[in-house]
Parts: structure tokens; C-alpha cells; sequence
């Protein structure tokens, strides 16, 4: 059911004409280097706009709320370190607005997933930190919307 | 010294649990008495006493141990906000930092008062006898997490073989002398969880579930929780003893942070990890390596974890004062890589720079951080060593230069054998309980062969070093897993057998489950192991089959996980982009939901197999006598109390007095 909806907002969003979305790759974010997260120039340039993103959606045991991590590769995450300990340091946190305050059931494909980067900390309703998100593009609007 | 518990003081422990709820049952207000019934320390081991109470306040309480009225060091009697940290609807009064000198069985007793009436409770708490000094200096804890007897003979099975009924080759583990069985329940379960699993052998009193280094309560925060002293604080505070903590998960996990960190929370990261540093003159921690540099980061630098959500904020003064210990700070930015470095920490953040920091002195002091999560199982590590120029999973968690568990408790020996107060040093192999969760064997037995290699280590340390005792023990028993057969028809054809996983009907058995080969059938399996010490491959044609008596609902297909196919409905672009990121095509490497069986897991609602309430084994090595301790059947609270023995030695018998 999820699925279907994601991709109901995918071609929502695409019939809306908005400006198509940027992809962007996993392999891009940081700037090869075993030492540290550097993000790479091109991660930076995207922050605020909308990109494509293709990935995982991990399986947790403690699920967030209000959206899911998307990985680049399958993740299934035991409840260590408050549920997150297993996920890699470049999961993105897809925001859906519509999950407000509830978990999200898993999907076991790779997802597609459009929608406005941003970068920075932010705290979730559930503690939980993220510096990587996409806000999940909403339905289109509905011609008969006034 | 046998300190395992006579059937005589468990009648007592029995007894007065009972006096303890039939008192409670009859009062008007509720009442809980911390420490419980039954609970077990040392000559001079810290432990808080508290009286909590559910009621109408305002509310009073009294506290008397062996009938002497002992003053409480925080709540204000006749107040509805008592001690300020308790939870709303509750009263609670606390005396921290008490210890008993006297051993023997003592009686705590309270009373608790609110607007409708009293009620009151007592404990039986047992306070046994230590020395100066014991048969060991140093403890090496092996803690294989979730590590049950099957998990060991897999171990064994696969990196050795069997001829003729004898097996080829032993684990450095078996060659232990000193072999039995552990209890492994909590305070409030027979299934445990990892945070009281490992602190009852470093506490001696058991836990709740999801609580290290505390007792429960009804308070505001999970960090002001009534303590029990660690022993690595003990032996730090009375001799100076260094502490070591080595795991392959992140470090703030329950396991490592049941050795030095006091929180009803095992959750609590940045709290966890900011608490080892604050308190490291308390605990003498020395070494701390594993995963979870993001705990460490400052927050606003990519990887970074920290918040606001789960530090520890300012601790009662009383708990301060009285256990020394640090206030805490709600502290996002907080770059604690560096302040450890500052504090005397040299720091590694891979294997080659861990080699690095040993390489011309050893360093005093070692943080080792080498993944920002969990570190990765032994077979990913393993993976990319063998073929370090092609894309792996380690890769994918940026942290590409991972050492191995040997390598790390080679290195922290390294450090603490530089102390001359002896060390204690707690080295977990992590993901033998966290691949067993996700039912993934062949990486269970991956990681359980890296955990047997570092105790191979502990083990040549102990050979060289006498008064050094080397435990090897899990803290629980993770997802029943047990060695059912072996593979017949080889891997060729596994991989031709049309998909199982449509097979609904009980009457039709899925071909998948044809190829299990029981009792004679299974034969002796052998795998070809490489220089390196870890199997070519787990998918060979007489590969040992693995069920889950604690599982999750799951499809079974037998061979080994690797990342999924393409789906084939996805879009051009889309499998073009998955293809770059290294996904394979072979039908045969789909999801094990496209093509195997399925089973209806027992454990109802839970997407991973659970822990199980079996015994685990314990084997212990030591040059001297001290192994024959462990031998027989034991509780979990049992080990602390012989460890300690074996450290302190037993004392004069005319000695001790109260401590009030």
C-alpha cells in the first residue's frame, strides 16, 4: 500500500510540472575519504532543491516516525543505539508528511524517492537525528481543488 | 570458594521476597525498596538505597538497615516533590553511595507515608566477604553476544570439520579447561536483554531489562536512577585497576556501556558515551574501541548523532556527590574525539592507524573508533581485505579499513598491560547476537570464528602473563539457534529448484525443504578455509543448515544473503543506477522472498528472532587454579562474585563494620 503510494506521489508530481528533479547518487555524497564525511560540492549545490534519489528503504526493528531511512544498499537494523546503530552514515531520512507520528511499513524494493534536499541536523519527534533528508514531493494538486 | 548460592539462601531470598509483597499488598500507598530482595554485594561495593511510593501525597518515608535508622541524603519528608526527580503521582527518597562492610545477611526496611496511610517494606540484602588481594590481577571478559552452545559448534564445524565422528580441530575457546553453564535471567524476565545481561557480571546484582549500572525506579530521567557500583569502579577507586572496552558494536550499545555507564536507558547514545569520558577517573577507563563515532562528532558535521534528545542533563547533587560523579550537560556540540585526546587518548579511527598508534610507544590511553554506526561483521571486513579494490559493504558505511576483533584486543592488551594496578578488560563479539537476530547464519558463524580468534589472544595474554583470568561467556542466548543437517543435492542444485516461496499448502512440501539432509544425510561437511582464516565461501555443497528456534516469520532459501537482485519491473534508469551501485542479476541471488519457503515464525509480532532463556556456557582459562572456579552450574550474579573472590581474595573473618 505504501508503495502504491509513493509512486501515486511520484506521478503526481511529475504531472504537475514542476522542474524535474536533479538525480543524485549515493556515491555522491561525500568526497572519497576513510577519515571523515567531507560532502562533496555537488551534494552541497543540490541542498534545497529538488532531487531524485534511488535506494532502500531499511528494515528496522524500531521504525521511525513521520518517514523512513533510505540506504544505498538493503539495511536491516537491529535495535542497537536506539534503533539507528546499523545504519550507514549516508541514510537519507525521507520526510512524509503524511506519516506524521507513524511508522511507515517496510518495503522491501528499491524506492525511487523525489523531493526537496536538505541538509543540517534536525532533531525527529521521535529523538532521533538526521543531517541528510528529502521532503517527499506532495500529491499534485487536484483540478478541482478551488 | 564456592560462592554459588545454597539452597538455604535461596529459601531466604524466597521468604523475603514474599514478606516484601505481602507487606506491600496490605499498605495504602504503593512502595518499592531499592536495592530488592535477595541483592548481593561486596564488602564495600556503593549501591543506592531508595524508598519510592505511589500515592496521594504529600509523602514521607523512613529507612532503617538492621533496624538503625539511616538518614536519607535526598527528599524532603511532608513535600509533595520529595527528591525533585521523581516521577509525577510518586514520592521517592534516596540514600546514595552506601556500601556494608559487615558480610553477612542484613535487613533494609522502610515505611512510606502519603495522605491515606503507610506502608512499608523490608529487604534481605547478603554482603560477602573480600580480601586484599586474590590469586589474579587482571580479567579478560570474552562476551560473545547471544552466543549459545550451537553457536560455538558451528564455529568449530565449519573451520575444522569432522572425521569419523572426531572433530578436526578445536576452537581457542574449547581448549579452555574451565567449562559450565550460566543462568541468564533479568530482574524482571527469564529472557534478558544485553544492558542487565552483561552488568550482572559487573555488578553482581541483576537488572531490568533496558537498564545497566542502576536498579529501576520511578524517576524523571533514566540517569538518576539508583546505582550499583561497577566492578571497574570498585577496583578502580580501591586499587587503581584500568579498564578496557573492546566490542564490534557501536560502544554506545548496551553491552559495552554495562561496564561503566549508569542509566535506566540503554537507548541514551550521546549521554552513554559523554558519561564515559566524564566518569573515566571513576571507572579508569583506559581503552574504549569500537564503533559509533557519531556520538563523538559535534553536531552540524555530517555523521554526527548528537541532539538534545538523549544526553544526560545535570544529575541530582546528592548523586554527584556522593559517587563522584560528573553533573552532565545537555551538549549537541560537544566534539568528544578531541576531548578525549586532550585527556591523554591516543586515537584511531582504522586498522592501519590503529596500527599506527602502537607502532613506536604504546600509548597510555586508546580510543579506537572505527565505523559510525556498528562496525561491520567479520565476513564484510573480510570481503574487502580479500579484494580491497572492489566496491564493498564496508565501503558503503565509509568506514573501509575496519580492523578485526583480534587485532583490537591485541592492541588494548597492549595498553592495559601497562597497568600496574591489573585491568579489567571486556571484549564483545557483538554481531554474533545482531546477525543471529536477522537469522543471517552464515554471518553468525563468521563473526563467532573473528570472536574465537580474539579469544585465541586473551588466551596466549593469559599464557604469558600469570594472575590473568580469561572468561569466555555470552550475556543471553540469541534466537534458538540450532545445527539441523547439511545440504544435499550441492548448491547447483539448490539454485535450479523452482521458487518455494508460493508453497501455502501443508500438504506440498517445498523442495527447499527436500534438500535438508538429517542424521546420516548430513554427513561431515567441510569448507575450504583460506589463509586468512575465514571460509572461501559458506555456500558449499554440503554447506550445515541452520534453523531458528526463536525466529520471525522469514523465507527460508539456505543460501548465503547477499545484496538483492534488480527487480526486473523497475525502470531503465533506475536498474541502471542499481547496477552501478554493485547489484547483481543471477536469479539465484534474488531476496530470499522471491524463491524460498516460508515459516511462521513463534515469536508473535516481532520481525527478528528474539532472545531465548537458555543457559550459556562459560569456559575459563587462567595458568593458575582460578579456571576451576566456573566449573559446574551458575547464576549469572554468581561469575561477579567469583571474579571477585579471585581479585580480592577472602578476608579476615574478624574483620569489617558497618559503613554509615
Amino acid at each position: 500500500m505504501t508503495a502504491l503510494l509513493l509512486v501515486g506521489l511520484l506521478l503526481a508530481s511529475e504531472a504537475a510540472a514542476v522542474p524535474p528533479p536533479v538525480p543524485l547518487s549515493f556515491r555522491e555524497f561525500f568526497e572519497p575519504s576513510p577519515r571523515e564525511l567531507r560532502p562533496s560540492a555537488r551534494l552541497l549545490s543540490l541542498a534545497g532543491k529538488r532531487v531524485k534519489l534511488v535506494g532502500f528503504m531499511a528494515e528496522m526493528e524500531s521504525p521511525p516516525t513521520g518517514g523512513f531511512y533510505l540506504c544505498a544498499a538493503p539495511v536491516t537494523a537491529t535495535e542497537a543505539g536506539g534503533g539507528t546503530a546499523d545504519l550507514p552514515p549516508d541514510a537519507v531520512f525521507v520526510v512524509v508528511k503524511s506519516a506524521a507520528g507513524k511508522p511507515l511499513q517496510h518495503i522491501a524494493r528499491p524506492l525511487e524517492v523525489t523531493g526537496v534536499l536538505e541538509l543540517g541536523p534536525v532533531t525527529h519527534e521521535d529523538g532521533r537525528v538526521s543531517s541528510l533528508r528529502v521532503l517527499l514531493d506532495g500529491p499534485a494538486p487536484s483540478s478541482t481543488t478551488p | 570458594m564456592k560462592i554459588c548460592v545454597p539452597v538455604s539462601c535461596r529459601l531466604r531470598f524466597l521468604l523475603a521476597a514474599l514478606a516484601l509483597v505481602a507487606t506491600s499488598a496490605q499498605a495504602a500507598p504503593t512502595i518499592r525498596l531499592i536495592p530488592p530482595s535477595g541483592a548481593r554485594f561486596l564488602v564495600g561495593q556503593r549501591f543506592d538505597l531508595r524508598v519510592e511510593g505511589q500515592g496521594t501525597g504529600p509523602f514521607s518515608a523512613t529507612l532503617a538497615v538492621d533496624g538503625v535508622a539511616l538518614p536519607f541524603t535526598s527528599g524532603a519528608q511532608n513535600t509533595l516533590a520529595t527528591d525533585g526527580a521523581t516521577s509525577a503521582g510518586w514520592g521517592g527518597f534516596n540514600r546514595r553511595g552506601f556500601s556494608l562492610s559487615r558480610p553477612g545477611h542484613h535487613t533494609v526496611s522502610a515505611t512510606f507515608t502519603d495522605a491515606t496511610g503507610t506502608a512499608s517494606a523490608s529487604a534481605d540484602v547478603e554482603v560477602i566477604r573480600v580480601g586484599d588481594g586474590g590469586e589474579i590481577r587482571n580479567v579478560i571478559i570474552m562476551l560473545g553476544d547471544g552466543m549459545g552452545v550451537a553457536h560455538r559448534t558451528a564455529a568449530r564445524l565449519v573451520k575444522y570439520g569432522v572425521t569419523a565422528g572426531q572433530p578436526n580441530g578445536w576452537l581457542a575457546m574449547d581448549e579452555f579447561p574451565g567449562t559450565g553453564l550460566v543462568t541468564t535471567h533479568s530482574l524482571n524476565s527469564i529472557i534478558t536483554d544485553s544492558a542487565p545481561g552483561m552488568a550482572c557480571y559487573v555488578t553482581g546484582s541483576h537488572a531490568q531489562n533496558g537498564q545497566e549500572g542502576v536498579f529501576p525506579a520511578s524517576m524523571t530521567n533514566p540517569f538518576y536512577y539508583p546505582r550499583v557500583e561497577y566492578l571497574s569502579e570498585y577496583l578502580h577507586r580501591t586499587r587503581g585497576s584500568a579498564l578496557g572496552i573492546v566490542t564490534t558494536a557501536d560502544v554506545e550499545d548496551a553491552t559495552p556501556a554495562a561496564n561503566a555507564v549508569h542509566t535506566g536507558n540503554r537507548n541514551a547514545g550521546q549521554g552513554i558515551v559523554d558519561q564515559y569520558f566524564d566518569d573515566r577517573e571513576r571507572s579508569g577507563l583506559a581503552v574504549l574501541m569500537g564503533g559509533g563515532r557519531r556520538w563523538f562528532l559535534p553536531q552540524g558535521t555530517f555523521g554526527s548523532s548528537r541532539g538534545t534528545g538523549n544526553d544526560y542533563a545535570v544529575l541530582p547533587v546528592d548523586l554527584q556527590q556522593r559517587w563522584g560523579a560528573a553533573a552532565g550537560t545537555i551538549d549537541p556540540s560537544r566534539d568528544l574525539i578531541s576531548e578525549f585526546q586532550a585527556a591523554g587518548f591516543s586515537y584511531a579511527d582504522s586498522a592501519s592507524s590503529l596500527q599506527a598508534a602502537l607502532a613506536s610507544a604504546t600509548p597510555p590511553r586508546l580510543l579506537g573508533l572505527f565505523g559510525y554506526g556498528n562496525m561491520n561483521v567479520a565476513l564484510d571486513k573480510v570481503a574487502k581485505r580479500r579484494s580491497p579494490t572492489i566496491h564493498g559493504v564496508v565501503d558503503d558505511y565509509h568506514a573501509p579499513d575496519q580492523p578485526m576483533l583480534d587485532e583490537m584486543t591485541q592492541a588494548a592488551l597492549s595498553v592495559l598491560a601497562r597497568r600496574r594496578g591489573g585491568f579489567v578488560l571486556m571484549v564483545e563479539g557483538a554481531h554474533i547476537d545482531k546477525q543471529s537476530h536477522l537469522m543471517d547464519p552464515d554471518r553468525v558463524i563468521g563473526e563467532t570464528i573473528e570472536f574465537d580468534n580474539a579469544v585465541g589472544v586473551a588466551g596466549e595474554f593469559a599464557r604469558h602473563n600469570p594472575g590473568t583470568l580469561v572468561l569466555v561467556l555470552a550475556d543471553h542466548e540469541c534466537s534458538g539457534f540450532s545445527l539441523i543437517g547439511a545440504l544435499t543435492g550441492g548448491i547447483a542444485g539448490l539454485q535450479a529448484l523452482a521458487p518455494d516461496n508460493g508453497v501455502t499448502d501443508p500438504a506440498t512440501q517445498p523442495g527447499r525443504q527436500k534438500v535438508v539432509g538429517t542424521y546420516d544425510a548430513a554427513g561431515f561437511p567441510r569448507y575450504q578455509i583460506e589463509p586468512d582464516g575465514y571460509p572461501a565461501s559458506f555456500d558449499v555443497d554440503q554447506k550445515i543448515l541452520v534453523g531458528f528456534g526463536a525466529n520471525a516469520d522469514r523465507y527460508e532459501g539456505w543460501l548465503g544473503k547477499p545484496l538483492p537482485v534488480i527487480d526486473s519491473l523497475l525502470s531503465g534508469d533506475i536498474k541502471a543506477e542499481l547496477a552501478g551501485e554493485g547489484y547483481a542479476a543471477q536469479p539465484y541471488l534474488r531476496a530470499e522472498s522471491a524463491f524460498g519457503f516460508f515459516i511462521r515464525g513463534q515469536a508473535a509480532g516481532q520481525d527478528q528472532a528474539v532472545h531465548t532463556a537458555a543457559d550459556i556456557p562459560v569456559s575459563a582459562y587462567s595458568r593458575g587454579n582460578a579456571w576451576r572456579s566456573f566449573v559446574g552450574v551458575q547464576t549469572n550474579t554468581d561469575v561477579f562474585f567469583k571474579i571477585a573472590r579471585l581479585l580480592l581474595g577472602p578476608a579476615d573473618p574478624g574483620r569489617g563494620d558497618e559503613d554509615r
